[in-house]
C-alpha cells in the first residue's frame, strides 16, 4: 500500500483541520446570531411598544383616545408588525389579527399612567422573523461561498506544496538507491535554501559512514589479525571463521563451516558451561568468559572469550558473533607460578606466597606453627608417613583457620606459617593459635597401625620486618621453655637468648674443631661391696681460658644445630676408646630421644660397639625427663641395643612421663632415680614413700636401682638402708677427667 | 346622556355670553380644556410643592362680563372631577380681572379672554411663583401664557415656548412628547 505522501498530508491536514474550523465557527456562530438577531428583533419590537407606549398613555391620560387610536393604528404600518392589539382602560383601541401559524415574535406590553404610574392597558405586538430568516439565509450563503473558495485555495496550496516537496521525493528515491561505495548526486534536482540543506546532511552522512566503513573495515581487520573471530547463526551454527581461527583450533574452514559451535567443546572441566553460554546468549545477554577447547589434534587450548547475540531491528537474535583470545601460555604461566607458590605435598600455599602476601599488609601478626615430632615421625616411619601427616594436619588446619580469617601456609619441615587477616586483632589471633595447638593435640594420626599423638608449638610476631626470624625465635622460645605459645614482644631478651645461642653454637663449633669436647667420668657405687663397679659419662667443653663448662649451658644450643650429633659422636668414640682400655668397668652414656631417633648416631653407637667388642660393658642412659612419647623407636632402639649386650638405663626417672608399665615394656636393666627424690629422702616423707615404691617395683622386675645426687653422709644411709643397688653423688665421688682412668 | 346634556347647557351659557360680548367660547373646546388643563396640572414634576396640603386650586381670571362663562367652566371642571384631582383635592374659583388678587397665590390659573395688558399682569404674578397659566385662546401666547388647546381635525396642546423658560416648570418627560410647541 503505497504511503501517502507529505504534501498531501499536510494538505489535508490544513484542509480538515480548516473546514472543521468553519464549521465549528459556523455553527457557534450561528448559534450566537440566532440568539442575538433574534434578541434583536425582540428588542426591537419592545422598542417599538417603549415608543409608543408613552405616547397611548399620555393621550389616554389626557382623554386624548383618537390620539391613541392614531397611534396604536401607526403598528399596522411598521415593517414586519404582522398584527396585534391595544387595550387602554378597557377598551381595545386597535386590534388586528395575523396568522399564529407564521414565524413571528410576540411581546406584550404594559400601558402605565403617567401620573400615577398604574395599569391602564397594553399593547401587544406580532413581529414577524422574516427580517432574521433573511439575515440567517445570508449568513449561509456566504459561509459556503468562503468554504468553497477555501477548498480552491487549499487545493493551490497542496499544488504547490506537492511542487515544493517534490525534490525531497527525488532526493529520498536517490538515497534509497544508493549503495556504498557509490557517489551521491543531487545535481539535477531542483534546490530550495531547505532541500539544498537537506541534500548537503545526506551527502555529509554518505561521507561519513563511508569514513565509518573504512573505519569499521579497519577494525575488523585489527581484530581478525589480533583475535579469533567467529560467527554462530542463531542455531549455534558456525557461518563465519576467521584465519586465526583456523590456526588455533587446526580445523580448515570447511570442517568447521555449518558445524556446531560445540565441536571445540572441552566437556571435561564443566560439562553445564556449555548450557549456561546457550542460555545467557538466549536471554540476549553478552557472555563473558575464558574456554577451555580442544584442538582438532586433541590438545587443550584456553581462550578468553567475549560472544555477543546481534539483534535486528525488532530485537530478535540474527547471529552471535564470537571475539576470542588465546590465554593458553597465560593459563599455562599461571599454573606454573601456582605451582612455585604451592607446597605440592599439601596444596597449601608455601613460603613464596607467603612473602607475596605478607608484602601487601600493613596490620601484621604472623605466627610459625611448628610440630614438635615431625622429626621423630620422619625418621622413625619415614618420609612418606610425615608428608601424610602434614597432608592431614594442613587439611585440619586450614578447616580451622581459614574461617577465622588466617592465612595457612606450608613452611620448611614440620612448620605453617599463620598469617592473621589485617582485621584481626592479636588477642584473638592468638586465641586461635591456642586452639589449632590443642586440636593439633587432640589430632590423632595413624600409621602403620600406631595412633601417634602430635605435639605444636607455635612463635607469634607482629613485626612485619623479619617476620620469619622474629616468629622463629619466639618458637625457639616455645619449644626451649616448653610453652606452647609464644609471643614475640620482649624483643631484647629474646635477641639476648639468640645472641647467647650464637655465641654457644661458636664456643660448640671451635670446641669440636680443637677437639675441646671431653669427657668426665663420675663413679657408681655398687651397694654390696661399697666399690666403683659403673662410671657415667659426662660430656664437658674445654673453653679457650681451659676452664670446664658443664653441658648444663652449651647442650640445648647444641641440639638446635646438627653440632649435637658430633658432641654425641665425640663422647662416644671417647668413652669406647678409654673403657676399653679400662677392663671390667662398666661405662654409662647419656642419650636423648634426639640421639636414638638419629640413625647415624645409632648406627654409629652399633660400629663402637661391634669395634670394641665391649657391648657388655656399655649402659645407655636413656634421660626419662625428655619424655620416651616415640615409644616404638625407643623400643625397637633397646631391643637391638640389648641384643648387642648393652644394658639400658633410664636416667632421672621420676620426672618424666614413664610409668612401671612403660618400663616393663621397655625391659630396662637399671632404673636411675632423679636427683630430687633422693637430695632430701632423709627428712623429706613423700620421696621416701615414692623411693619405696620404685625399688620395690623394680626388685620385682628385677631391675637394678641408682641413687643420684647422694650429697652426704645422712643420704648415704638412707638409701643404703632403703635397698639402692648403686649410689652416685658428689659425697662418694666427684667427675673426673676420663684420662684419669688411664693414669 | 349626562355630558351631552352638559355640553348642551355650556354651549347654551356660551351662547348667552356671547350674545353680549361678542366673542364666540367654543363649548366643545371649552369642555376639553375643562377635561384636560387639571390634568396638566398633575404633569407638573413639582406639583408637590404648588399646592396648600393637598389642595389644588384653579383660579379662572375672566372678564367682569364673562363671569357667567366662567361660572360654566367652573362647573364643567367641578362636574368632571368632583373636587378631586388624583390625590388631592380640587378647588375652582373664578374671579374678575379687576378683582385679581396678587397676594392670593392659586395653583393654576385659566386665563379667559382679556386684554394684554391684564394678562401679562397675571402671568407676570404666575409665573414668579412657578405657576401654571392656562389660556383659553393659544393665541394669547403672546400675553405670555404657558398652555392651551386648541381643537381642528385633531386635539392639539400647545406649549408657550418663549414662555416656558420664565415659568421655570418641569413637566414630566413624556408630556413633550405630545405638545406642540409654539415659537
Amino acid at each position: 500500500m503505497n504511503k501517502i505522501s507529505l504534501s498531501i498530508k499536510i494538505t489535508g491536514v490544513f484542509a480538515i483541520v480548516s473546514v472543521i474550523s468553519v464549521l465549528f465557527f459556523y455553527v457557534v456562530f450561528s448559534a450566537l446570531f440566532e440568539r442575538h438577531m433574534k434578541q434583536t428583533e425582540r428588542e426591537k419590537v419592545i422598542l417599538i411598544a417603549e415608543t409608543i407606549e408613552p405616547m397611548i398613555a399620555m393621550n389616554a391620560y389626557l382623554g386624548l383616545s383618537n390620539e391613541s387610536k392614531a397611534i396604536s393604528s401607526q403598528l399596522a404600518s411598521r415593517k414586519y408588525v404582522v398584527g396585534g392589539k391595544v387595550i387602554v382602560n378597557n377598551e381595545s383601541i386597535w386590534n388586528q389579527k395575523y396568522n399564529e401559524g407564521m414565524d413571528h415574535i410576540h411581546i406584550d406590553y404594559a400601558i402605565k399612567d403617567p401620573v400615577t404610574g398604574e395599569n391602564i392597558g397594553s399593547i401587544t405586538i406580532a413581529y414577524s422573523m422574516e427580517s432574521f430568516n433573511e439575515a440567517a439565509a445570508q449568513m449561509k450563503k456566504e459561509v459556503f461561498t468562503y468554504l468553497a473558495l477555501m477548498s480552491v485555495l487549499f487545493l493551490t496550496f497542496a499544488l504547490v506544496i506537492r511542487y515544493q516537496l517534490y525534490p525531497l521525493t527525488l532526493i529520498a528515491q536517490r538515497v534509497k538507491s544508493y549503495k556504498l561505495g557509490d557517489s551521491l548526486d543531487f545535481s539535477s534536482i531542483r534546490m530550495e535554501t531547505e532541500t539544498e540543506s537537506i541534500s548537503k546532511a545526506f551527502s555529509m552522512m554518505v561521507d561519513n559512514i563511508r569514513e565509518y566503513t573504512i573505519l569499521l573495515e579497519q577494525y575488523k581487520q585489527s581484530v581478525d589479525e589480533s583475535s579469533i573471530v567467529s560467527k554462530m547463526d542463531s542455531n549455534g551454527s558456525i557461518i563465519y571463521v576467521n584465519d586465526e581461527f583456523i590456526r588455533v583450533c587446526g580445523y580448515t574452514k570447511d570442517e568447521l563451516i555449518g558445524s556446531s559451535c560445540e565441536l571445540l567443546n572441552d566437556n571435561t572441566t564443566n560439562k553445564d558451561l556449555p548450557k549456561e553460554i546457550w542460555k545467557d546468549l538466549q536471554d540476549k545477554k553478552i557472555w563473558k568468559g575464558v574456554l577451555k577447547n580442544k584442538t582438532k589434534s586433541g590438545d587443550d587450548y584456553y581462550v578468553k572469550s567475549t560472544i555477543v547475540p546481534l539483534l535486528d531491528e525488532q530485537n530478535e537474535i540474527l547471529e552471535f558473533i564470537s571475539i576470542q583470545h588465546d590465554i593458553t601460555q597465560v593459563i599455562q604461566q599461571r599454573a606454573q607460578i601456582m605451582r612455585q607458590t604451592t607446597d605440592e605435598n599439601t596444596g597449601l600455599p608455601n613460603r613464596v606466597k607467603l612473602a607475596q602476601d605478607a608484602s601487601e599488609q600493613t596490620n601484621f601478626i604472623f605466627a610459625i606453627f611448628s610440630l614438635d615430632n615431625y622429626d621423630i615421625i620422619k625418621n622413625y616411619y619415614g618420609y612418606d608417613a610425615a608428608f601424610l601427616t602434614l597432608k592431614n594436619l594442613a587439611i585440619m588446619l586450614s578447616d580451622l583457620l581459614e574461617p577465622q580469617k588466617v592465612g595457612v601456609y606450608k613452611l620448611a619441615s614440620g612448620e605453617f606459617g599463620f598469617l592473621a587477616n589485617e582485621s584481626l586483632d592479636l588477642d584473638w589471633f592468638k586465641q586461635i593459635c591456642r586452639f589449632s595447638i590443642e586440636k593439633t593435640e587432640s589430632f590423632i594420626v595413624e600409621i602403620e597401625g600406631d595412633a601417634i599423638d602430635l605435639h605444636a608449638s607455635v612463635g607469634l610476631t607482629s613485626s612485619k620486618e623479619n617476620y620469619l626470624s622474629y616468629s622463629g625465635l619466639a618458637l625457639r622460645s616455645a619449644k626451649d621453655n616448653r610453652t606452647p605459645l609464644v609471643y614475640y614482644e620482649d624483643q631484647d631478651n629474646l635477641i639476648a637468648q639468640y645472641e647467647n645461642n650464637l655465641n654457644w653454637t661458636k664456643k660448640v663449633k671451635s670446641a669440636l674443631a680443637e677437639d675441646r669436647i671431653t669427657l668426665f667420668v663420675q663413679p657408681l657405687i655398687d651397694a654390696s661391696n661399697m666399690k666403683v663397679t659403673k662410671y657415667e659419662c659426662l660430656v664437658r667443653l674445654i673453653d679457650e681460658d681451659g676452664k670446664h663448662i658443664s653441658p648444663f649451658f652449651f647442650l640445648d644450643v647444641a641440639k638446635k644445630t646438627n653440632l649435637y650429633h658430633q658432641i654425641t659422636h665425640r663422647v662416644i668414640s671417647t668413652a669406647f676408646k678409654v673403657f676399653s682400655q679400662v677392663p671390667e668397668k662398666e661405662f654409662a652414656i647419656n642419650l636423648s630421644a634426639e640421639d636414638i631417633l638419629h640413625s647415624k648416631t645409632v648406627d654409629y653407637l652399633e660400629s663402637q660397639i661391634l669395634k670394641y667388642n665391649i657391648g657388655n660393658r656399655v649402659v645407655l642412659e636413656i634421660v626419662e625427663s625428655e619424655g620416651i612419647d616415640s615409644f616404638k623407636e625407643v623400643t625397637d632402639f633397646i631391643i637391638k641395643m640389648k641384643s648387642l649386650g648393652c644394658k639400658i638405663a633410664i636416667d632421672d626417672f621420676g620426672t618424666g612421663y614413664s610409668n612401671f608399665s612403660y618400663l616393663m615394656q621397655l625391659k630396662v636393666d637399671l632404673i636411675k632415680v632423679d636427683g630430687s627424690l633422693i637430695k632430701d629422702i632423709d627428712h623429706n616423707p613423700n620421696s621416701q614413700v615414692i623411693c619405696s615404691t620404685i625399688l620395690k617395683f623394680s626388685n620385682e622386675l628385677e631391675m637394678s636401682t641408682v641413687a643420684e645426687f647422694v650429697h652426704s653422709e645422712e643420704v648415704l644411709a638412707y638409701v643404703k638402708d632403703m635397698g639402692f643397688d648403686y649410689f652416685q653423688g658428689y659425697h662418694l665421688g666427684e667427675p673426673e677427667p676420663i684420662h684419669n682412668l688411664l693414669q | 346622556m349626562k355630558p351631552l346634556y352638559k355640553t348642551l347647557l355650556l354651549a347654551g351659557s356660551f351662547l348667552i355670553s356671547f350674545g353680549v360680548d361678542a366673542y364666540d367660547y367654543d363649548p366643545l373646546l371649552m369642555r376639553a380644556q375643562a377635561t384636560m388643563f387639571p390634568k396638566i396640572i398633575l404633569l407638573d414634576k413639582d406639583i408637590n410643592d404648588k399646592h396648600d396640603d393637598g389642595n389644588i386650586t384653579i383660579l379662572i381670571l375672566h372678564a367682569k362680563q364673562e363671569s357667567a362663562v366662567a361660572e360654566n367652566l367652573k362647573d364643567l371642571i367641578v362636574q368632571q372631577y368632583t373636587n378631586h384631582l388624583g390625590k388631592n383635592n380640587l378647588t375652582v374659583e373664578s374671579v374678575d380681572f379687576d378683582n385679581f388678587d396678587q397676594e392670593r397665590v392659586a395653583t393654576a390659573y385659566f386665563l379667559l379672554k382679556g386684554t394684554k395688558e391684564i394678562h401679562e399682569k397675571i402671568t407676570t404674578h404666575a409665573a414668579s411663583k412657578k405657576r401654571l397659566v392656562f389660556s383659553y385662546d393659544y393665541k394669547d401666547f403672546t400675553n405670555n401664557a404657558l398652555i392651551s388647546i386648541l381643537m381642528k381635525e385633531k386635539t392639539y396642546i400647545y406649549l408657550n415656548k418663549q414662555a416656558i423658560h420664565s415659568y421655570d416648570i418641569n413637566f414630566i418627560p413624556l408630556f413633550y412628547k405630545i405638545v406642540k410647541v409654539i415659537e
